[in-house]
């Protein structure tokens, strides 16, 4: 006889201990570790666990909502119920390119964790406003294609038919599905997150910013590949604890670049050639810009690998620090497989953490250097095993310079404050800040709006020093504390802010311009007690402002950049008017896909 | 005025290329005909096949002489440069040799593999297009993909028309200039196309990634094309109206989203194939007696740059006393550097254009006020000057404009 699951039977077996009564802090769910084509690959089918929240049929999560409305052919598919009994008992579906259910759970579970990487890094959540909610559609659209739309908070999956003609190692016609692959999904939702961090990076206003998002995408999807602890063992094993020997770990999107008849992987972590320094002052596209300072964080990541196995490997070959030929001791790999992974996570920490140290507009990689250096300087000074060394050497192999210091010295590097300018801010803006943080809104205020009221009278009465223009209204582009465990295990408080202002461009300007507006920022750090600690100014004067050398960034070098963009735009010449008035703006638009025109080769 | 003059006479064929040169030589002087052609969405009163060809026969004929043309140039194989050699006429026309790019060369592998590549791209892309719903995209594509069929018709006369059994020559960037006895102390410099390995692999057409899914798309109705077993999909409708599903449904700003995506996509096929075609262009300088006529068809940013960075190239196209004005003026085919850092100040130029509603780029007003600043002396084909002209141009009606460059007596 079965017992009948009434009140009375909860209450009976709902025991007192708090602890039964938490839901579980994880949720275990399958996916493709890279993608269905790399069936053959050791780990490729792995559980990954992500934050559990609760979920309804979608998914529908807290931030992610998973829509399968297939545009092409106008209709639905099933949405997945991931708190079914049967999915839950098995970790989720099964990985099966036939049913849609599991295409769903899978770029979930790869979105969660992609969100999860920024949320660690940063120490805070990441919330959506509310009804933009981040939307993953798998199936939107038949192309060999995926792109994360900004208006709408949309990150889209094509499916399409391998070449008939060149399909490498998939079968001729067989249905190709971008939202399973790993590197895809985890690309273009970072995306999304770099947006949701700094929105005005979809504004290419200097070569770089377009590459910086293809950038992080990239970086975020190659050092997930780490967390598959099957994967990395078994790639540390073929290269003979090389990690860059080629394989799945530094490629990106193998099923996508053959279905698509290039016979290779869509991207890798390696330049083909080792790395130029001029490439970065002659490659424009922003994939392949992005490529440049993918294989620069790489760099960093194999130095600080090597730093970190040196010893096991000496223990493990008697002093010698050579290792024999033929397989290694599984345990070795097991160990260097353990530093690999961690290697990679601090890296990859590391990039997402120095977000809180970018200007809030028109990024540079010598920016982003700045903000890396400053982020690893701020929380550990100490460069225990050189990571730092090794990242601004990276960088300068590829002739990245940031435009503003007078030498790559890590001194030099690290962003300045205007501590004697700046007052520190007021207690009562820490105050509430916190208080709304970490306990909510007290009841009957407004939130967090008297607070960024608050910052932006701070911006407009502090406008010269924080270098912005007194004149003009200041907004607060956005603002937050962060909490951190810094060396010596301490916790470390920071204050955040963005203060942006805008030009205002007449409606004729603003075609002239693509539709860019003319944007100055400054992001500052406050320490807990409300004091500059560092100041990441973007002022923007009509003409350039030569500075130790450098010209600084002006509306007549946004001018120039626009010049360029439009001299290498095929379709230009070809477009109607209301494209030419938004030209800038739609170049933005971040598609997996190497658009293989206007390409030198 | 000196009697022995070097002329560029310019037929107004709308949107497209029609040009005859002549140079004296001791009885009389010796014609070149560059490309005659109009574009399909071309505009304006005149057109290559209807009105140019007869113009320039009759023109021939002057004087009750036997039409001839001592050589025949195409520098590529678009609509807008070729399609007036679709006339039968032209087999009344004797014509003492054809010059067509290397990349049209039927005895040449590489040339046939690139030319088919490309016409089977065209072919399908324009299949795909066809079947398309409507979109801005595809409606800017229309009129690339026509303009970028094979042109079966027209090639044919080239390859084997005219009267007068003309000798084919097919052509790639050379060291030392042409010097042939019909064009006699004319000396003929081919700066392009190049047979350079890396300008070849600029001549593939677009990879069918950027377009083959779009066949996919109109096939869609074809349920083995479908990604999944029909039990798992529900229409539209039915989905739209079962209130469970209601925090599913995706906003109208989501799927207008997802419509844009292919539009743009039959567009970025159809003008790469248009901009492989166009760097497939033959670039000459005719030379004689320092006159120098710059004609390099719609070659691309490859071509000049080769040029640009060759210091014997960059000199002598820098001597130009006359530059015919690529690809209609747009901006894509003039390098901005060539105007500003290395055309010869006061120079002549001409830009065979009419006018296309959608094409607002071109002629591109930089290129125009580049040339301004330069006192280069620009004349377009639909709107010649009716006052002002200089004593070296004539003008007739909107029918064509002679440039005239004296050359000192013999």
């Amino acid at each position: 006889m079965k017992v009948a699951r009434t009140r009375a039977y909860d209450k009976f077996t709902r025991l007192q201990q708090p602890y039964l009564n938490e839901s579980p802090a994880r949720r275990p769910l399958k996916i493709f570790a890279l993608d269905p084509l790399s069936g053959q690959t050791a780990g490729n089918r792995a559980v990954v666990d992500v934050p559990n929240e609760p979920l309804a049929p979608g998914p529908i999560g807290e931030r992610i909502k998973v829509i399968d409305y297939d545009g092409t052919l106008n209709c639905f598919y099933a949405p997945v119920n991931l708190d079914e009994p049967p999915i839950l008992m098995q970790s989720g579906l099964e990985p099966s390119e036939s049913d849609p259910r599991f295409h769903q759970q899978m770029v979930y579970a790869v979105a969660m964790r992609v969100l999860e990487n920024f949320e660690r890094a940063l120490g805070r959540n990441l919330r959506f406003a509310k009804g933009r909610e981040l939307r993953i559609l798998p199936h939107a659209f038949r192309g060999a294609n995926a792109f994360f739309d900004p208006p709408t908070n949309a990150v889209m999956f094509g499916y399409f038919s391998a070449d008939e003609g060149q399909p490498g190692q998939n079968l001729p016609g067989q249905t190709v599905f971008s939202c399973l692959s790993h590197d895809i999904v985890a690309h273009e939702v970072t995306h999304a997150m770099v947006f949701r961090l700094r929105e005005h990076f979809s504004e290419p206003t200097n070569p770089d910013v377009l590459a910086f998002h293809e950038a992080i995408a990239d970086i975020v999807a190659i050092f997930q590949h780490f967390t598959f602890a099957d994967v990395l063992r078994d790639q540390i094993q073929k290269g003979h604890g090389d990690v860059r020997a080629p394989g799945p770990l530094l490629e990106l999107a193998k099923q996508f670049g053959h279905g698509t008849g290039r016979s290779e992987a869509l991207r890798s972590a390696l330049e083909p050639n080792g790395p130029n320094p001029n490439d970065y002052k002659t490659v424009m596209e922003p994939h392949a810009r992005g490529s440049l300072l993918v294989a620069a964080v790489f760099d960093t990541f194999f130095s600080a690998y090597q730093a970190r196995i040196v010893d096991i490997v000496r223990v493990a070959t008697g002093g010698t620090g050579r290792l024999p030929k033929g397989d290694l001791h599984p345990d070795l790999v097991g160990l260097m497989a353990t530093q690999a992974a961690r290697a990679a996570q601090s890296i990859l920490t590391m990039c997402i953490r120095a977000f809180e140290y970018l200007p809030p507009v028109d990024v540079t990689y010598g920016d982003y250097l700045r903000a890396l250096v400053t982020a690893d300087f701020d929380l550990f000074p100490d460069d225990e095993i050189g990571q730092r060394a090794a990242l601004i050497e990276a960088f300068r192999l590829r002739g990245i310079y940031p435009s503003s210091v007078n030498s790559l010295a890590e001194e030099s590097l690290v962003w300045g404050s205007a501590r004697q300018e700046l007052p520190p801010l007021d207690r009562s803006i820490i105050g509430n800040l916190m208080t709304n943080e970490v306990l909510g809104p007290p009841p009957g205020t407004n939130g967090n709006r008297s607070v960024a009221g608050a910052l932006a009278e701070y911006g407009r009465t502090h406008a010269d020093a924080l270098q912005l223009e007194p004149e003009r209204e200041v907004e607060i582009q956005g603002f937050h504390p962060t909490f951190r465990i810094g060396a010596n295990g301490r916790v470390r408080v920071d204050i955040v802010a963005q203060f942006v202002q805008e030009r205002p461009t007449s409606p004729e300007e603003r075609a002239e311009l693509g539709g860019l507006r003319l944007r100055s920022g400054t992001t500052v750090i406050f320490s807990e007690r409300g004091e500059v600690r560092y100041l990441v100014a973007k002022p923007l004067p009509e003409e350039p402002v030569v500075q130790r050398g450098v010209e600084s960034r002006s509306v007549k070098g946004i001018r120039e950049f626009i010049e360029q963009a439009d001299e290498n735009d095929d379709l230009l010449l070809w477009r109607d008017t209301s494209y030419l008035d938004r030209r800038m703006l739609e170049r933005a638009n971040f598609a997996a896909l190497h658009r293989s025109l206007g390409e030198e080769p | 005025m000196s009697s022995r003059a070097v002329t560029v006479r310019m037929y107004n064929v709308g949107f497209g290329d029609c040009f005859l040169l002549t140079f004296p030589k001791d009885d009389g002087v010796a014609s070149v005909l560059i490309d005659c052609g109009t574009h399909p969405q071309s505009t304006g009163p005149r057109q290559a096949r209807r009105d140019a060809v007869p113009q320039i026969i009759d023109d021939l004929k002057a004087g009750g002489r036997a039409p001839r043309i001592d050589v025949v140039v195409v520098t590529h194989r678009h609509k807008d440069h070729v399609s007036g050699f679709e006339s039968p006429d032209w087999s009344q026309v004797e014509v003492g040799e054809v010059w067509m790019p290397w990349t049209e060369n039927p005895r040449d592998p590489v040339a046939t593999g690139l030319r088919e590549r490309q016409a089977n791209a065209a072919t399908a892309l324009d299949e795909v297009h066809g079947l398309l719903p409507e979109s801005p995209g595809r409606a800017l594509a229309a009129g690339l993909i026509a303009n970028s069929l094979t042109n079966e018709k027209a090639m044919t006369t080239l390859h084997s028309g005219f009267a007068g059994s003309p000798k084919r020559r097919f052509l790639s960037a050379q060291r030392d200039p042409l010097q042939i006895p019909l064009l006699p102390n004319v000396s003929v410099h081919v700066l392009g196309p190049s047979r350079d390995e890396k300008v070849i692999k600029r001549l593939e057409p677009p990879g069918r990634e950027a377009w083959l899914h779009l066949a996919e798309i109109v096939r869609a109705d074809d349920s083995g094309r479908r990604p999944f077993d029909d039990g798992w999909a529900k229409s539209w409708d039915e989905f739209m109206t079962t209130p469970a599903f209601a925090p599913l449904r995706p906003g109208g700003q989501i799927v207008g989203a997802i419509r844009r995506v292919g539009g743009d996509d039959i567009l970025y096929a159809a003008a790469g194939l248009e901009k492989v075609l166009n760097g497939t262009s033959l670039m000459l300088v005719f030379e004689i007696e320092g006159i120098l006529l710059l004609c390099p068809g719609d070659a691309q940013w490859g071509t000049w740059k080769s040029v640009l960075e060759d210091t014997r190239a960059r000199e002598l196209v820098g001597r130009a006393t006359f530059y015919k004005v690529g690809h209609h003026g747009s901006y894509n085919a003039t390098p901005k550097s060539f105007v500003k850092d290395v055309l010869a100040d006061s120079a002549w130029a001409a830009i065979p254009v009419a006018p296309v509603e959608r094409w607002k780029k071109i002629p591109n007003s930089a290129l125009l006020a580049a040339f301004e600043a330069r006192h280069t002396w620009v004349v377009q084909s639909d709107s010649p000057p009716a006052a002002n002209v200089p004593p070296n141009v004539t003008v007739r009606d909107n029918v064509s404009v002679d440039l005239a460059f004296p050359l000192p007596d013999a």
